[in-house]
């Protein structure tokens, strides 16, 4: 057995929320604004649906076969040799997503906050926290979740709710000026993000027995739509149509407070937050990618390769993106197709031909 | 490893957090230069000039108290082909990092404002340290404002605050103006800044109208009044009203403003909404407790409101700015018929009608006019010049 420890319903749902609203937030809403412009609030629904397929992608494959992830399910599904090849390109995937990560968060804090420190170190910072808190196993994933996300989601809620009487709710209108396009467009890059919700088929195994996932997970999604919901609106209420070229949009929106002259300069405020979100999706990217190579490798156990993975994880980080303009453009692009097509439409193939598969069993039968 | 020597190490990890924080960017406030307002001009040779107001650490004010002359402030300017080299400049001049987050003034000198602020407005968004909420001004020359040192205050640009508070001017922020800049009318406009000679306060005289980026007209105290009060960016304003050729005075407040575009027969015509209260503080006409009295004299304050109003607007037009956010306003509520036509050709020719509702809450703390003989105090019934003037007004 390579992990011991176990997680509530609750956890799940926390470490959800965290990988999807951490840096969903961050940088996201900026790419969603260039394609979506006005029409931006309304693009997180459309991902939320994409975010309801992953779901229901990893609930059917989980039904199929309960106790694995997907990893381990590919080689059954396909047979020994497609399934490892899909296998391989799920650790590339899960690599190339913690190191992009990682490298929105570090770009993030220099950009804003520690411009003279190397990137190496604000990286390597991070990458080692989470390699510790990825050693520590799901359980610890699980707690910290627990006890972050309460965090967030107040400062965050406080946050917009003092950022409401800088709302000029001219900024809404015209409503789907292009029609539902633009909305649409923008929905595919929040899908990015949504599609997420899919390395749920990770924690499965883990999950004590009698919970209500599917209730804790739609919870979590449902969380996850309200804030980028409440993330967008008030970016485009805020900073109008062309909010888009602020790169770190809502924390422009952070900074732009001013209550009653008092309630000022809360950006310190958010930023913290954020780092504590942000380790937990880094964390939780780095455990599931040393587990899923391990279960690859058929180790015994998953331990011993967390530090390559984070090393790993940071040169990626690197090399997906050298800069924050290639990352975006990358994000844009080819990003939305990879992860759309390794978080939606692979599962979507497998648990088709998993399907018929069963199906042929019991027939044979 | 004993378990001590773990725990200890563990500990002393935790208490150097607090003496380790920023890294590479750590910053002590003895190596801060404390920026409160920046001045950017251009020079006669096209080269731009940013100018700072920093703060005197008060220890050093105490000390050599002489050789500052007793000035809290110090200005420093740094000179460049755009404005990125000259901050530059400036930081090299300077024996201490500048530090930009409590910079709530920026000032754009007029030479500047004439060739074009875009630069200036896309550096000023992209560097980190900049507020959005920082209030941007216009002057002849912005050294000047940060320069004085009134003596009431600590910093010369303290007291702009203060005036919008009172909420008769409004300050417009960045932020503001980049989503003016961008939106469809592509016009806005800044407060411009007079000096008062003899406190040395710096105050707002006027506005700036900017098109694109370019200054292209400067308006006077009351235009600019008017530009705020469409924009809905006005709280309260002190009038003078005309009645019976004596002056009746009123303070209007909790002022709102709709702008309500309509399309008839393609036909283009926006329809400006101004609601508010108001109170008499002054009183010439000689006419007390009347019911009617507040009828009229609210007639007389919403007639000098369309007057003022329309003029700044038909200034404008004549100008074909639109400072006035009215191409936002139509845009949002007839966006296709929006994509039809070219602002240009329809902005001149709009009609536009400005529909003042004040209702007269409070006359002070008298209700009849003070220092007038009882017996010469006037009604308004059964005088027949004034049902004369009443008839002139409603008409």
């Amino acid at each position: 057995m390579q992990e011991t420890g176990r997680i509530t319903g609750q956890q799940m749902a926390f470490i959800l929320y965290c990988v999807v609203s951490s840096t969903g937030t961050l940088i996201l809403p900026s790419l969603t604004g260039a394609l979506a412009k006005r029409d931006l609030w309304i693009s997180p629904i459309w991902g939320a649906l994409v975010g309801l397929i992953a779901l229901l992608l990893a609930f059917g494959l989980n039904r199929l076969y309960p106790g694995e992830n997907i990893i381990q399910q590919a080689p059954r599904i396909l047979g020994f040799y497609l399934g490892k090849f899909i296998g391989f390109f799920y650790l590339i995937s899960l690599i190339i997503l913690a190191g992009s990560n990682t490298y929105q968060y570090t770009e993030f804090i220099k950009t804003v906050f520690l411009p003279r420190t190397p990137e190496m170190v604000i990286m390597g910072s991070i990458i080692f926290v989470c390699g510790l808190a990825a050693r520590g196993g799901v359980e610890l994933l699980g707690r910290s979740a627990q006890f972050v996300t309460p965090i967030f989601i107040l400062i965050f809620t406080i946050l917009i709710i003092l950022s409401i009487q800088a709302w000029d709710a001219n900024n809404f209108f015209p409503v789907m000026e292009h029609g539902v396009l633009p909305s649409v467009r923008g929905g595919i890059t929040q899908s990015l993000w949504f599609s997420e919700l899919f390395l749920i088929s990770f924690l499965f195994p883990f999950i004590i027995k009698g919970e209500k996932k599917m209730r804790w997970s739609l919870l979590s999604l449902f969380g996850v739509l309200l804030t980028l919901l409440l993330v967008n609106m008030s970016i485009l209420a805020v900073f109008g149509i062309e909010s888009h070229i602020y790169i770190f949009a809502f924390f422009k929106v952070t900074r732009y407070i001013s209550y009653a002259n008092f309630f000022e300069h809360l950006d310190a405020f958010s930023l913290a937050t954020w780092i504590l979100v942000i380790y937990v999706k880094i964390a939780f990217l780095i455990y599931i990618t040393s587990l899923a190579t391990a279960q690859w490798l058929h180790l015994s156990n998953y331990r011993p390769i967390v530090w390559p993975i984070c090393l790993l994880a940071g040169g990626f980080g690197m090399w997906t993106a050298p800069t924050i303009f290639k990352l975006m453009t990358y994000l844009r692009s080819t990003g939305s197709c990879q992860f759309i097509v390794f978080l939606v439409i692979i599962p979507a193939l497998l648990l088709l031909i998993a399907f018929f598969r069963k199906r042929m069993e019991v027939r044979a039968r | 490893m004993t378990l001590f020597v773990r725990r200890s190490i563990i500990i002393l990890l935790i208490i150097s957090i607090l003496f380790l924080p920023g890294c590479w960017d750590r910053e002590e406030l003895n190596t801060l230069a404390i920026i409160t307002a920046i001045g950017i001009d251009i020079l006669p040779n096209n080269d731009v000039e940013i100018s700072v107001q920093e703060i005197i650490p008060q220890s050093n004010i105490e000390n050599g108290g002489n050789g500052t002359g007793g000035k809290k402030t110090l200005v420093q300017s740094g000179v460049g082909k755009t404005i990125f080299d000259a901050k530059q400049d400036l930081q090299e001049k300077l024996g201490r990092s500048l530090f930009w987050g409590h910079a709530e003034v920026i000032i754009f000198g007029k030479r500047l404002a004439e060739k074009g602020i875009q630069e200036e407005i896309d550096f000023l968004s992209r560097f980190p340290e900049i507020r959005m909420r920082a209030k941007l001004y216009v002057i002849d020359d912005p050294k000047k404002v940060l320069e004085a040192s009134p003596i009431t205050e600590n910093y010369s640009v303290r007291p702009l605050d203060a005036s919008t508070r009172l909420g008769t001017q409004a300050m417009i922020d960045l932020n503001r103006t980049i989503q003016m800049l961008v939106g469809k009318s592509g016009a806005f406009f800044l407060p411009w800044l007079k000096i008062s000679e003899t406190s040395q306060i710096p105050y707002i005289e006027g506005g700036a109208v900017f098109k694109q980026d370019r200054l292209i007209e400067q308006i006077s105290g009351r235009e600019f009044r008017a530009l705020l009060w469409i924009n809905d960016k006005l709280e309260a304003a002190v009038l003078s009203v005309p009645l019976q050729n004596k002056e009746v005075g009123v303070k209007i407040y909790g002022s709102k403003t709709k702008l309500k575009p309509q399309i008839k027969n393609g036909k283009w015509r926006m329809l400006v909404e101004i609601k508010g209260e108001d109170d008499i503080y002054l009183n010439e006409t000689g006419i007390g407790k009347d019911p009617e009295f507040t009828k009229v004299a609210g007639k007389a304050v919403e007639k000098e409101i369309q007057k003022q109003l329309i003029q700044t607007v038909s200034k404008l037009q004549k100008k074909n700015v639109d400072a006035f956010g009215f191409a936002d306003a139509f845009h949002q509520t007839y966006p296709h018929e929006w994509h039809r036509v070219d602002w240009k050709d329809i902005f001149p020719r709009l009609e536009v009608v400005i529909k003042p509702q004040i209702k007269l809450r409070r006359t002070g703390m008298t209700d009849e006019p003070v220092g007038i003989p009882t017996e010469s105090k006037k009604k308004v019934k059964g005088r027949h010049f004034f049902c004369y003037d009443l008839q002139s007004i409603t008409c």
